[in-house]
């Protein structure tokens, strides 16, 4: 089976997610019909990119929504009967919309809490006094299928309202999210994990299901035959890949303009929208290459749209000149979409060459490397520090593009704190504590006081352990617990254009590598490993002892063996290591599942806390190699700004 | 004969079938208000307090609601006191809801406790309620004042207006169109005034413009299509539901007034005029039923009800398959099967010579046979039904036997229920229409615990509801302590195959009839924390509540036991409680920050987290733009840092941003220019600023100051002076002494700046090897091929080579490369 094959074969079998977008469409529609009449639609920013994904205007329209707003500036007057207002329930948000309430007296006002509601929200809108003048309900739009392998679980910022605010209640809207997904195709068979947040889902996971068993309509559910387990990852596991530049195509778009809702932010020169997502084909075909190849791809289809334009001289007879007039408009379509894509392209290339990425790239390749900066690399640390801009825009962060991005790309807060996190994070104790001290004073010298509470926000969680934490890590049994996991998890790939590292130029994403662990992928298969579990896979390794050229065993794919043999490499990755079987309810169809032994088709990778494209793209060439889908489900979709952001502490 | 019980109307017919004779003795309807539930069940009585008495002729002179099932059978009271009810009926969950004319709502279950009350606003209250009509999930009431208030869900009750129609006098008759069976989803009232009937809902009043009223009866189809007229002269109309066509008409004998209306299914309605019942066709042609004493109708899915002090009686549409079985002279294989049942126990060869007839059409005359006994009343029949159906199944080698083993299964459960003992005398159809456990559930009502265990059982349903609503009635009844009780409840629920769930709701009895120990022992087999937690907080157990809060890793759970404790304790007690468990009192934390409560700052002070503290002085001061104040509040903060040993950064970083303000406030008093104020400003942008505008000697000044690092100190000095295109200063900077950052940033900033000039003069200051492609960039290629050859750097000179226009270069370009190469 070639891999080509086996990448339209993985596509078709399996969970079809588009199932899921219709049930949230219809619970939408459900909502909105509670209101009579013309209405408005508030939207909390964080909830319009989920509904644009799960909804178009038109269907909106249809059931009465005249007008839409965000909740900064609500409904004003328009002149709507009802309003309806779809927000999280964050403390914040939700003062804003008691506040809109109480002005707009006189119409009706019917607050759907997303993705659930809450005793908080219920709590701050009866502290405003608006509770009785409402109607509350909840829109559970937590699970939003972003494309065939990808779901949005839609809790952007979790990783700092975990780690930073000790604020879990993400979680349990998580774990409904899954429940909902292990109704549509059955519980998942085996629960993986490596975090502390992934044990506490896995926990809630277990729990609603006792709850749903011992009720009437319990065992209706049977283990899933769609997916062989789901695999959790907290981004606390692996809190460094998302600092490091992304290097696909997707990725770089990312960190060089920001993708927003589908689209890359600020669009063309032009401010017009240039899609960012899988329903355009242009992009569904370039968006996972690594950067170098980017350009020669795009020049090949441009090619080859010339010569389906071409193809027009060739027409003789009518019937040629109309079949090709019928073709024209897909035709102009596509060429609409490749040119504006030649431009992002030519952009993002431009700034890919230029001095500035170069000394970046190289920094961020040295550091994986296990090496320490060289004294250019540290003077241009020192030069971005002293030529700070306080008023950078920050791609992925910020939502308005406000000028076309220079090659150069400005010295924001987001850009130093990256590299001083990944310093920090890959020295470990090697770092000293002086230079350590003179980055804190260096920081506030150049961005303000206040940061001295990001810089306290990020030691806090981890992505800026002082040297003298790092040193004392418990239970680590290396002095560079991060030097040991390169070894062990061969994470810095430098010449292997099939392996994963691709997405980051020569790193393998931690997050990725401990998924190869439990499918058993020979990229983890290091001789150092094979001696780990040669007892378990003795057969596996006498193949690839015998083969120059490693072929893909069959064994591969979906989650095979759990964690056994990699104790001492888990040990070294911060969190709880979760492994759970469910096991099957007496049900007759469960019973049915197992004899039958079929090998389900896909593995749910759930990331709490976030992943980025490039890691999306790292598991896509994972399912092509593995003859497995991997479907994505994330609590967002990260670069390194948007990681950092929400533990900044802004002016 | 099954068919004696058969009516023709046109090619229909209608079965009257006799349930019950009533079991109440003596009771004389006619002084009553009544209520009868739809889906066979109860019947709520009320003395009619608006009608005289005689007195001591009547037993029940009390204004208590008694209820009796479809059999006649007292079930309980309700004991009723205080005003005048507007009206009463029994929703879809059994419950009697009854509407006082103070607009109060009383929600009742079969067993009478504790009833469940809310008001219909304001309105109601000042105006009176004069009349209400209900719905199954919800009702609307008019006021005395002649307006509408609706309730879409009694469970979640939330009263508003409809439309004002304008109404100056009661109307003649209204009634409402429930929201599932309108277009708009949203309810509305259909009101006969004058001649003619307006609809009126939420949003507005649409006058129907009818010309043939004034109507005294209105009623809606269940299907919400079509809605029966009927006039004050006795003409009755079905006209669709939005009064544009007229399906059938005819005229009422005027013998007495018309008391009710129902649908007899979606396309017949029946009529009561006292002691008779009229049923109108689809086409106007009627059927008329005549009893002995006046006649009350329940309509149902699929027929109406009909009782009297006397009897009960249903009456329904005759379905197609009971019709091709017992049609006189019907010859279809399901009646020839049927015969065949008689002739075979006869011992007659004809029965083998039917079956033979039939043949192909086997499995139809069985289907048909089956179905038809679902339809049928009589359990004789029923049988006789169903003995065909298996003889004619045993003639079939593949037939699947699961639809007759599920009929008979049904059968017998729909027969049980319709015995006088209970009373429930559903058909098949309803049986179906609600889910299992509503039927069980109204068993319990009724408290038939055994009946209800053996049709679960005998159904293969889960019995828990059964097991709960037992062990509640067991502990309401109980006179034993605590922990006798709790050894009869574990004993017999142990026996269980399967723990059952709602273990809460047990406790939740416990608790309510005084058993909190028991209530806690039984808590703790409830596996969902969700329901545990407010039971435990409501039983004072804050501990406890707290810790299953936290065990559930539901956020929202915490929550609600901190808020609970917030408003429970004193401050002092509430900060020591939520200490204890840190990871609330960081969901406390975060609040309260959302919340922006000064709460938070005390409890930072008490928990001596002196960096916390200083850090929400830091947030709250961000927007500060008074300077003066600004350093007040922060050197508040640095106090409290200097408190904190492991702060040692935080502090020095504060108190240089003290320091730095301090400095700022002096620099802008020379500043005219209130853009141009340094206040606010980082200390990099300081030094920029002030390098910017030229005052270099204050710039030396802060680096002093503020021990500005020598590099960072270039770094932003070349780059203003570039910026401010100062080349005698820059000039001047890079010949004082050897430069920290080495001379490449000078090139770089002169080149960004486009000042190729400039760059130059620094280029041969950089690394030698850096040389030749400096010159290359900004375009000096003779330069660039002097570096490179100095630097022998071959690659480089190609460069130059390929990329100089002067000829002259480029030959001696080529030697050099020559001689480079050759050596």
């Amino acid at each position: 089976m070639s891999a080509s094959d086996s990448g339209t074969d993985v596509g078709e079998r399996g969970p079809r997610l588009q199932q899921l977008k219709e049930l949230l469409r219809s619970e939408l529609i459900a909502i909105l019909d509670t209101i009579r009449g013309a209405k408005a639609l508030v939207l909390d920013r964080d909830v319009s990119a989920a509904l644009s994904a799960v909804v178009d205007f038109a269907a909106l329209k249809e059931h009465g929504v005249e007008k839409m707003f965000l909740l900064e500036t609500g409904a004003g007057d328009a002149p709507v009967q009802g309003v309806v207002y779809l927000v999280q329930p964050n403390v914040r948000k939700l003062r804003l919309v008691a506040e809109q309430v109480r002005a707009g007296s006189g119409r009706e006002h019917s607050v759907q809490l997303v993705p659930r509601r809450t005793l908080l929200g219920e709590r701050v809108l009866e502290e405003a006094g608006v509770l009785g003048d409402v109607t509350l309900g909840e829109l559970r739009l937590d699970a939003v299928p972003l494309d065939d392998d990808v779901v949005s679980l839609e809790q952007p910022g979790m990783f700092a309202a975990l780690y930073l605010d000790g604020d879990f209640s993400g979680i349990q809207s998580v774990a409904r999210a899954l429940m909902r997904l292990q109704g549509l195709w059955g519980f998942f068979p085996r629960i993986v994990g490596k975090g502390d947040y992934a044990q506490m889902l896995a926990h809630s996971l277990e729990r609603m299901r006792a709850e749903l068993g011992t009720g009437s309509a319990g065992d209706a559910l049977a283990l899933s035959s769609a997916f062989d387990a789901v695999v959790v990852v907290d981004r606390a596991a692996d809190v460094a890949t998302p600092l490091l530049t992304q290097l696909t195509y997707e990725g770089l778009v990312s960190e060089v303009f920001g993708i927003v809702g589908g689209a890359v932010a600020g669009g063309d020169a032009k401010g017009a929208r240039v899609a960012a997502s899988g329903d355009d084909a242009v992009y569904r075909a370039i968006r996972d290459v690594g950067f170098a190849d980017v350009g020669a791809l795009l020049g090949a289809m441009t090619r080859q749209l010339q010569t389906s334009y071409e193809s027009r001289h060739q027409a003789r007879t009518v019937q040629e000149i109309r079949s090709f007039v019928g073709r024209l408009g897909g035709l102009q379509a596509e060429h609409q979409a490749l040119k504006a894509h030649v431009a992002v392209a030519e952009a993002v290339l431009r700034r890919t060459q230029s001095d500035d990425f170069g000394a970046l790239l190289d920094i961020e390749q040295t550091l994986v490397a296990g090496a320490d900066l060289d004294p250019e690399q540290r003077a241009y640390v020192d030069r971005i520090l002293a030529l700070a801009d306080t008023h950078a825009y920050v791609p992925g962060v910020d939502t308005e593009r406000r000028d076309p991005p220079a090659p150069a790309a400005p010295n924001s807060l987001h850009k130093v704190l990256r590299i001083l996190c990944l310093c920090a994070l890959w020295r470990g104790p090697a770092l000293k504590q002086k230079t350590y001290d003179a980055w804190y004073d260096e920081i506030v010298a150049a961005f303000g006081a206040h940061h001295t509470i990001t810089l306290d926000n990020l030691a806090r969680v981890g992505l800026l352990p002082p040297p003298s934490a790092a040193r004392s890590q418990p239970g680590s049994a290396h002095a560079n617990p991060r030097g040991f996991l390169r070894k062990a998890l061969n994470l810095a790939v430098a010449d292997d254009a099939d392996d994963v590292a691709y997405a980051y130029a020569g790193y393998a994403p931690l997050s990725v590598r401990l998924l190869q662990v439990l499918t058993q992928d020979p990229a983890v298969h290091t001789p150092a490993a094979s001696s780990r579990y040669a007892a378990l896979l003795r057969p596996l390794a006498d193949r690839l002892a015998t083969q120059t050229q490693p072929a893909m065993p069959q064994s591969v794919g979906g989650v095979r063996g759990g964690w056994a043999g990699w104790e001492d490499v888990l040990a070294e990755v911060p969190g709880a290591t979760v492994d759970i079987m469910q096991t099957p309810a007496t049900d007759a169809a469960d019973a049915r599942a197992q004899r039958l032994g079929v090998k389900a088709p896909a593995t749910l990778v759930v990331f709490l806390g976030g992943c980025t494209s490039a890691e999306i793209a790292a598991l896509r060439r994972l399912s092509q190699q593995h003859g497995h889908r991997y479907v994505v489900a994330t609590t967002q979709i990260l670069n390194g700004n948007s990681f950092l952001d929400p533990l900044i502490q802004h002016k | 004969m099954t068919t004696a019980e058969w009516h023709a109307l046109q090619d229909t017919f209608y079965r009257k079938h006799r349930l019950y004779q009533m079991q109440w003795a003596g009771l004389d309807l006619s002084k009553f208000r009544i209520a009868a539930s739809s889906f066979a069940g109860p019947i709520a009585l009320q003395r009619d307090d608006r009608l005289l008495l005689e007195a001591g002729s009547a037993p029940m002179l009390d204004s208590s609601i008694h209820v009796y099932s479809a059999s006649g059978q007292t079930i309980g009271t309700i004991e009723y006191e205080g005003l005048h009810m507007a009206g009463f009926s029994w929703n879809a969950r059994e419950e009697l809801v009854c509407v006082q004319e103070d607009g109060n709502v009383r929600v009742f279950s079969l067993s009478g406790r504790d009833p469940v009350s809310f008001s219909l606003g304001p309105e109601a209250r000042e105006r009176g309620v004069a009349e209400c009509c209900f719905w199954d999930q919800g009702l609307v009431a008019m006021t005395q004042d002649l307006r509408f208030i609706y309730v879409n869900d009694i469970g979640e009750p939330k009263p508003r207006m409809l439309a004002d129609a304008q109404l100056t006098e009661p109307p003649h008759c209204w009634t409402v169109v429930p929201p599932h069976l309108t277009l708009s989803r949203h309810v509305e009232v259909l009101v006969a005034t004058g001649v003619t009937v307006l609809c009126v809902d939420a949003a507005g009043v649409q006058d129907q413009l009818l010309d043939q009223g004034p109507y005294a009866r209105i009623s809606v189809s269940p299907n919400g299509r079509l809605a029966a007229l009927c006039s004050l002269q006795g003409r009755i109309q079905v006209v669709s539901i939005d009064f544009q066509r007229s399906f059938s008409e005819c005229t009422a004998p005027a013998s007495s007034a018309l008391a009710d209306i129902a649908w007899c299914g979606s396309d017949a309605a029946v009529l009561s005029f006292g002691d008779e019942a009229l049923l109108v066709g689809p086409f106007g042609d009627t059927l008329s039923f005549e009893f002995d004493a006046p006649v009350h109708l329940v309509q149902e899915l699929d027929g109406v009800r009909m009782f009297t002090d006397d009897v009960h009686e249903l009456l329904s549409k005759v379905g197609e398959d009971s019709k091709s079985v017992f049609q006189i002279g019907s010859t279809a294989p399901a009646a020839l099967l049927y015969d065949a049942v008689d002739t075979m126990r006869a011992h007659s060869s004809r029965a083998d010579e039917i079956v033979r007839s039939i043949r192909d059409d086997m499995p139809q005359a069985v289907d048909t046979c089956i179905a038809a006994a679902g339809a049928e009343p009589d359990v004789g029949v029923q049988q006789a039904l169903l003995r065909a159906a298996s003889l004619g199944k045993s003639f079939l080698t593949a037939y699947n036997g699961d639809k007759l083993v599920d009929m008979c299964r049904s059968l017998r459960v729909v027969n049980s229920l319709a015995s006088y003992a209970v009373g429930i005398p559903a058909t098949l159809v309803q049986f179906h229409s609600l889910p299992f456990e509503e039927w069980v559930e109204r068993l319990l009502h009724r408290n038939l615990h055994q009946l209800a265990l053996r049709i679960c059982a005998y159904m293969d349903a889960p019995a828990d509801q059964v097991y709960v609503h037992w062990a509640c009635a067991k502990i309401r009844a109980s006179t034993i302590d605590d922990d006798a009780l709790y050894r009869v409840l574990r004993e017999r629920l142990d026996t269980l195959p399967r723990p059952i769930a709602s273990y809460v709701d047990i406790a939740e009895v416990a608790n309510a009839c005084g058993f909190q120990r028991l209530a806690i022992r039984l808590l703790m087999h409830e596996p969902r924390a969700a329901s545990q937690v407010p039971l435990l907080i409501s039983m004072g157990q804050d501990d406890a509540a707290m810790d299953a809060a936290m065990r559930s890793g539901d956020a929202d759970l915490v929550y609600f036991v901190i808020f609970h404790l917030f408003k429970a304790l004193s401050l002092g007690d509430f900060f020591q409680t939520i200490a204890r468990t840190p990871a609330a009192a960081r969901l406390f934390e975060k609040y309260c920050a959302d919340m922006d409560a000064p709460v938070l700052e005390d409890y930072y002070f008490q928990d001596d987290a002196f960096a916390k503290s200083a850090r929400l002085i830091v947030v709250e001061n961000l927007h500060e733009s008074d300077a003066v104040k600004l350093v007040a509040n922060l050197k508040v903060a640095l106090k409290m840092l200097h408190n904190d040993k492991a702060s040692v950064l935080e502090a020095r970083a504060i108190d240089q941003q003290i320091k730095l303000l301090q400095v700022q406030q002096q620099f802008s008093r020379d500043i005219s220019n209130e853009e141009e104020s340094y206040i606010g400003l980082t200390l990099n942008e300081t030094l920029a600023r002030t390098l910017a505008s030229g005052n270099y000697s204050r710039a030396t000044k802060l680096r002093t100051d503020f021990k500005v690092p020598e590099r960072r100190f270039y770094y932003i000095k070349v780059h203003a002076l570039v910026g401010r295109r100062d080349w005698a200063e820059l000039a001047r900077l890079a010949h004082a002494r050897k430069s920290p950052i080495g001379y490449r940033p000078f090139v770089d900033e002169c080149v960004a700046a486009l000042q190729y000039q400039e760059a130059a003069k620094y280029v041969p200051k950089c690394d030698v090897q850096d040389r030749a492609a400096l010159f290359m960039c900004i375009g000096f290629y003779h330069e660039a091929a002097q570096a490179a050859v100095q630097a022998r750097d071959v690659d480089t000179l190609r460069q130059v080579h390929a990329a100089a226009t002067d000829p002259t270069l480029q030959h001696d370009i080529a030697q050099q490369i020559e001689q480079l190469t050759s050596r």
